[in-house]
């Protein structure tokens, strides 16, 4: 039994969510768009895992940095942070290069196409 | 069924929202900018975070359903997630929201 890994998992989603409310880019910017898109995301991830759990493909593995509480078999509580981390991160990455391509921050030829809608 | 057969059918689902928005949004240039490079960067945290969580045994793939491909030890049946994640979320985002695909706060935060 060990908190490690619940921990990492925690304190990068917290890192994520203070870049996220200090740049209001995703969760912090439109909440009521971007929560549901986050579960919908959680959703298709746990099936996708009970589903390979199911047929036999993917286990949980014997690391101890993990607390052992489990939410179904071989689904451990981690990977239920492990994949709202994921979902999360994909949504403020996307709107963070949005951001960065409107502030000028990368090359002119990632940028190119700018205004053209 | 090997895992790859799977992998597919969860990517296929994960291109609905994604092809609805494309269709029904028509975003711009940068929005596929934004794609791109989003995909590269989880692509690069996947074989980097996803190597460091199979070599800590926190979970395991049955290999006879893998194709035995790896980047480094992450199989590339696994970069179907990053992808999958890039289907799903930011087009599920400009489908509820029009605007999520227009320019950010720039706009409204100096005006």
């Amino acid at each position: 039994m060990s908190l490690l890994y619940l921990t990492f998992l925690l304190v990068s989603l917290v890192c994520m969510g203070t870049i996220d409310a200090r740049f209001k880019l995703f969760l912090f910017r439109r909440p009521r768009v971007a929560l549901p898109v986050v579960v919908a995301g959680f959703v298709l991830f746990v099936v996708w895992d009970l589903v390979a759990i199911a047929t036999d493909m993917y286990a949980k593995g014997e690391s101890r940095a993990m607390t052992g509480i489990d939410v179904a078999p071989h689904l451990p509580i981690e990977e239920l942070v492990f994949i709202t981390f994921l979902t999360y991160i994909t949504g403020v990455i996307h709107f963070g290069f949005l951001r960065l391509l409107d502030v000028g921050l990368l090359p002119r030829a990632v940028a190119e196409g700018q205004g053209k809608r | 069924m090997t895992y790859a057969g799977l992998v597919a059918l969860f990517l296929a689902a994960s291109a609905v929202p994604f092809v609805a928005a494309v269709l029904l949004r028509r975003p711009g240039r940068r929005w596929w900018a934004a794609q791109g490079l989003t995909l590269l960067a989880l692509g690069v945290l996947t074989a980097v975070f996803d190597s460091l969580m199979i070599a800590a045994d926190l979970f395991r793939y049955e290999e006879s359903h893998l194709s035995g491909l790896h980047v480094w030890l992450a199989p590339v049946e696994d970069f179907a997630w990053p992808l999958a994640a890039v289907m799903v979320v930011p087009s599920l985002t400009l489908l509820l929201d029009r605007t999520a695909g227009d320019l950010p706060a720039r706009s409204q935060e100096d005006a």
